[in-house]
């Protein structure tokens, strides 16, 4: 035995000697997560990303102390504020979600999803009020389907075939309108043109060449500057000849909208008393917050 | 070696080592002292001047922060007012363009608006744009009824929820710090009021506070803190090109980016980060200097805000105690083969002399016949003529006119005459 006591002595002094497994791993996350948040702080790092940095705290809270957990939450609660601030609900929810997870739960304000929802619903009701109002002309259930696809509407609106131009909106400073193409023209490329009395009006917004394939719409949104005319018509040609002609329609509603982005507020007032039709009444209606 | 086996050139030997050995760390003790005097002296003045820097900068951003807090209060009241006139239901959609009309945007404010804290729903929101005051709220409305495009629901959620960040602190009749967040490496502050069961809030950016006055070679970095972390810069921090620098090297190694001293070689916050931490970087680094003041906020957590001041050091105080060692001991060291590459013929000559006249004078090994006196005389001045002419010819070179071989010779043949063997 007394040979094999300086062997054991070498052995526990050895092991005591090691660091141990779980303490130090331990630290270096919690550093490697101070560090990492510092370098983003300071600008030398971009990398920003959600998972990795939940990644990180996870790692950390393993065996974090309980003034770790109260740094880490934190780190944690800075991240929410950058995310909140960009307004990015679906990341703010996400690292709730696996901040609760781990246990490292973040004061988080309920109005801010509330926020979202309300006013994406408040918005959408523009595009329900405007379809109320698409059994009044052709253009207005074009404008409805239009409305209804931006706003993942589920409610099922048959797209009318055929090519249309209809006003978007007329100003005086700007006005626009949108070629909805539907079927007919023969396939190839399209070329967009406005005629003003046998003169073509410089167009701007989108492109005017319009792809034309069978089965697949399209909407192209061109601009002009000034005012629309009675006499403008809209012009499409494939290959040099001419496939569609229609003159643009200028109803009252149009020329309350380009009021309205226009800026020229008064203007709206005015157009709005005088306004009929029942297209029109809904977008005052709208214009004043009650559609 | 030869002349080691001589005494006296052992004992000098010895004798320079010894005092070689000393001299160095006495020389070393004397710098080191001397630096360190002259490095606390400068510490001392140069310390005191960057506290002052820092503490100047603190107070002018403290300063400037209060007096732009009492513009956004009054422009906080005037958005308020501009949209308490008409309750949000029934109100025209061309109301809230008004806002752009009756406030004016100070410098720095990227966003602003009105919400209704019942509600939660955004009743205005506006925005700098190239040719002033946007109305990001209206717009979107108006888009809603004159598109397509039509806004996208997310952008519509993304706007109300980002004028929602912060509102849970508000405070009635008070314009206090509700949010602090960063966006890029800039901090941003939220300041909020609320009335009325709404809140108007406004975004600013901190980096467009007036920036410091420049003083010759001292850096000025500035940030807010939250808890005690860091979280985005005021003035200071990288500089433009720095940080895609040290991106693109952490982008060649991964690893670095847990070794903040190698990471921040190019990048100009160093200062910030020593200060913040100091455990990875050189007392001999940086002069640094720091204020941090805390700051009023509803935020769950301390605001504060934190004035770093820097300098490099006049001279590099630790590498330069290693770099005169070093030298030292080179200068040493060369001495010690110097002495030995020349003094090696002379040693070699008189190590020989005295090795033969030892010989001559010693008693005759075992077996061997004593040999006369006369003999062994003879044999010790044969041994001491050769060698003193070797002696002399390593000390003076190996012409004899420079030691007057001659009358030696002479003297040397009377006394072998005198003393060789008869016969």
């Amino acid at each position: 035995m007394g040979g094999a006591r300086p062997a054991w002595l070498l052995a526990a002094v050895f092991v005591l000697g090691c660091p141990s497994p779980s303490s130090k791993p331990c630290g270096r996350e919690m550093q490697r997560v101070r560090e990492r948040e510092a370098l983003r702080i300071h600008g030398l790092s971009q990398n920003d990303a959600l998972p990795e940095t939940v990644l990180r705290f996870q790692l950390a809270m393993r065996c974090a102390s309980e003034e770790d957990q109260q740094e880490l939450r934190l780190h944690a609660s800075l991240l929410q504020a950058r995310l909140e601030a960009k307004g990015d609900l679906e990341e703010v929810t996400e690292l709730e979600r696996l901040l609760a997870e781990m246990g490292l739960e973040v004061e988080s304000d309920p109005r801010l999803r509330l926020a979202g929802s309300a006013a994406r619903q408040r918005l959408k009701v523009h595009a329900t009020a405007l379809r109320s109002a698409s059994n009044m002309d052709p253009g207005d259930t074009l404008r409805a389907h239009l409305a209804a696809n931006a706003w993942e509407a589920d409610e099922g609106l048959s797209l009318p075939e055929g090519t249309r131009a209809l006003v978007a909106y007329a100003g005086s400073v700007e006005s626009c309108f949108v070629v909805v193409n539907h079927q007919d023209p023969p396939v190839g490329t399209g070329l967009i043109s406005l005629k003003r009395a046998d003169k073509t009006v410089a167009l701007h917004g989108d492109s005017v060449t319009l792809p034309i394939s069978r089965g697949k719409p399209k909407v192209v949104r061109l601009c002009v500057q000034g005012a629309l005319q009675t006499n403008d018509t809209v012009h499409i040609s494939v290959g040099g000849a001419p496939v569609f002609q229609q003159q643009l329609t200028v109803r009252p509603q149009d020329t309350i909208l380009g009021s309205l982005r226009s800026a020229a507020t008064t203007d709206v007032g005015a157009l709005c008393q005088t306004a009929t039709g029942h297209s029109a009444r809904v977008v005052c209606a709208m214009a004043k917050g009650t559609p | 070696m030869s002349a080691w086996s001589v005494r006296p050139l052992r004992h000098l030997m010895v004798a320079t080592a010894l005092g070689l050995t000393a001299g160095v760390f006495l020389a070393v003790w004397l710098v080191g002292l001397g630096l360190g005097r002259r490095a606390e002296e400068q510490q001392g003045a140069l310390t005191s001047s960057l506290q002052l820097n820092a503490d100047l900068e603190s107070q002018r951003l403290q300063a400037a922060l209060q007096e732009q807090q009492r513009g956004l209060d009054r422009m906080l009241s005037a958005l308020l007012d501009a949209t308490a006139r008409a309750a949000p239901a029934d109100a025209p959609l061309a109301a809230p363009k008004k806002v752009c009309d009756t406030i004016e945007l100070a410098a720095g404010v990227v966003r602003a608006g009105v919400v209704d804290l019942a509600e939660a729903t955004v009743v205005a929101l506006v925005e700098p744009g190239e040719k002033g005051c946007v109305d990001r709220w209206w717009a979107l409305q108006v888009q809603a009824l004159s598109g397509p495009p039509y806004p996208a629901p997310v952008d519509i959620a993304r706007q109300a929820q980002a004028a929602m960040y912060g509102m849970g602190h508000v405070v009635d009749g008070q314009t206090v710090v509700t949010g602090v967040h960063r966006s890029g490496i800039g901090v941003h502050v939220r300041l909020a009021r609320a009335s009325a069961g709404r809140a108007a809030f406004v975004d600013v950016k901190l980096a467009d506070l007036p920036p410091p006055p420049a003083v010759s070679g001292v850096r000025l970095d500035s940030y807010l803190t939250v808890g005690g972390v860091a979280v985005g810069y005021i003035h200071g921090g990288p500089g433009v090109g720095m940080v895609p620098a040290a991106v693109k090297r952490i982008k060649k190694r991964e690893e670095l980016v847990n070794q903040l001293p190698v990471v921040v070689e190019a990048a100009a916050s160093r200062a910030v980060l020593a200060w913040e931490f100091p455990e990875h970087f050189d007392d001999g680094d940086l002069a640094l200097a720091a204020r941090e003041v805390p700051l009023e906020s509803q935020l769950p957590h301390p605001l504060g805000l934190s004035v770093v001041s820097s300098a490099p050091w006049p001279s590099a105080t630790a590498d330069l105690r290693w770099r005169l060692l070093v030298l030292v001991l080179a200068a040493a060291g060369m001495q010690l083969i110097l002495v030995v590459l020349l003094t090696r013929r002379l040693s070699r000559a008189l190590s020989n002399t005295a090795n033969q006249v030892r010989v001559a004078w010693m008693p005759a090994l075992e077996g061997e016949p004593e040999p006369t006196d006369d003999e062994r005389a003879a044999r010790l001045l044969a041994a001491m003529s050769e060698g003193t002419r070797d002696t002399l010819g390593a000390a003076y070179g190996k012409d004899a006119r420079h030691w007057s071989g001659g009358p030696l010779q002479r003297l040397l043949d009377l006394l072998h005459s005198r003393l060789g063997p008869r016969g």
